[in-house]
């Protein structure tokens, strides 16, 4: 993992762990040396302990508030008992009472109540709202650049309900923002499942236009082999010059794992759609690629690429022929090994004489 | 003094971290019992009348 990709993640932890404990940012540093998975240890321990401290006395909240009509509770709620108690209710309401209290409650205070709830408690209550209250929800969130709620959630919401809210949300760069503070990065995979392909495209490029690459490139590597493939044939057909910005970004910030990952996932007939995209890169940009795939050993990448050389125009098969004869022996001799074992192993010499 | 917290196992927590971790989980307990008190009287004070008494044992129960 890249130190940038560290420094966000435990700045990310902190941010989480200070808002548990109602304080600022700055009263947690202490805690920097910590990791990931410690941090985040200790704020669902902490989050349980807060929710056990009063559970008594505002289980007997939620019994009286039955008591009296339910405008009456949500006003008396947001009047009175403010963000912070509402959020510890929201795990103990019952879930059809919860949604008709949000019916009361105003979206800034809502909002409120969603930056303090724990999101494991959330449970049947968001079947409960309205989607278009959550995606107004959503939206004052943005406004405050609340990332860090909005992404808390994508991990307790099913896939589909967070499609629909991000449907709400027009920035995309705040989408990639969102998502750099998801915690369980697995969840992310259904939810870009759900996206459209425009949406997708509309995503990278806001990644390039704030240079989000750091970021983008995190979460792409978290995602599985069916979206990180979706995703790679979505740019290579619609925008080949993303992939190469993305490239120069794998480049840039030392994350040829994933930058290679994008390239594997490929089939022949889009490395055709992308070859004259891919051999028109600088010197300096193919060398770092070859080295990449030496180092990781993953060869059959550039031998997908050369068992297309056929299909390729003149100019771009004697760029082909220039990248090969460039090679250092010891790389020649690797690539022709693996290209042996994939079964072509006449496979340089057809480069050589494409 | 509020409950313990528990923080055996987490990993590269020294001594230090973790009494300055009790003493913003104790002055953050506080916070919440506070405002919840405050949170029930005025509540309380906002509801009609009659049903204050069944309210209030429901509450103090």
């Amino acid at each position: 993992m890249s130190a940038g990709i560290l420094t966000i993640e435990i700045s990310t932890a902190l941010t989480k762990l200070a808002r548990t404990l109602d304080i600022a940012e700055s009263e947690v540093q202490f805690l920097s040396h910590l990791d990931v998975a410690a941090l985040r240890e200790l704020r669902w321990r902490i989050t349980d302990e807060l929710n056990a401290a009063d559970a008594k006395r505002l289980a007997g909240v939620i019994a009286a508030s039955k008591l009296v009509p339910v405008s009456l509770a949500a006003s008396i709620g947001e009047k009175w008992f403010g963000p912070v108690l509402c959020a510890r209710l929201v795990g103990l309401v019952e879930p059809k009472r919860g949604g008709q209290y949000a019916k009361h409650l105003s979206v800034d205070f809502m909002a409120d109540i969603t930056t303090r709830t724990d999101p494991r408690a959330v449970g049947d209550l968001v079947h409960e709202l309205d989607l278009k209250a959550m995606q107004r929800i959503a939206v004052v969130l943005l406004e405050r650049d609340d990332y860090l709620t909005l992404s808390h959630f994508v991990g307790h919401l099913p896939p589909e309900m967070v499609v629909s809210i991000l449907a709400a949300i027009d920035d995309n760069a705040a989408v990639v923002r969102i998502a750099r503070f998801v915690e369980d990065l697995d969840h992310l995979n259904p939810v870009v499942a759900g996206l459209s392909d425009e949406r997708i495209l509309a995503l990278v490029a806001a990644v390039q236009a704030d240079d989000l690459w750091v970021e983008g490139l995190h979460l792409f590597a978290h995602l599985g082999d069916d979206q990180i493939k979706r995703v790679a044939v979505t740019l290579v057909r619609q925008d080949a010059v993303a992939v190469v910005a993305a490239l120069e970004a794998f480049d840039r910030h030392g994350l040829w794992d994933q930058g290679l990952h994008l390239l594997e996932t490929l089939d022949l007939s889009d490395i055709t759609l992308f070859a004259d995209v891919l051999l028109d890169l600088d010197q300096e940009l193919i060398d770092a690629v070859v080295d990449a795939i030496d180092r990781s050993d993953a060869w059959p990448t550039l031998i997908k690429l050369a068992q297309v050389a056929d299909d390729l125009g003149e100019s771009e098969r004697a760029r082909l022929r220039e990248i090969a004869e460039s090679l250092p022996d010891k790389q020649v001799e690797r690539l022709t090994e693996a290209a042996t074992d994939a079964g072509h192993p006449d496979l340089l010499e057809r480069i050589l004489h494409a | 003094m509020t409950k313990s917290l528990p923080l055996q196992g987490i990993e590269g927590l020294s001594e230090d971290d973790s009494a300055q971790l009790q003493t913003m989980f104790d002055e953050c307990v506080k916070r919440e019992a506070v405002a919840l008190r405050t949170a029930i009287d005025g509540g309380m004070n906002n509801i009609p009348r009659l049903l204050r008494g069944p309210v209030k044992s429901m509450l103090f129960r």
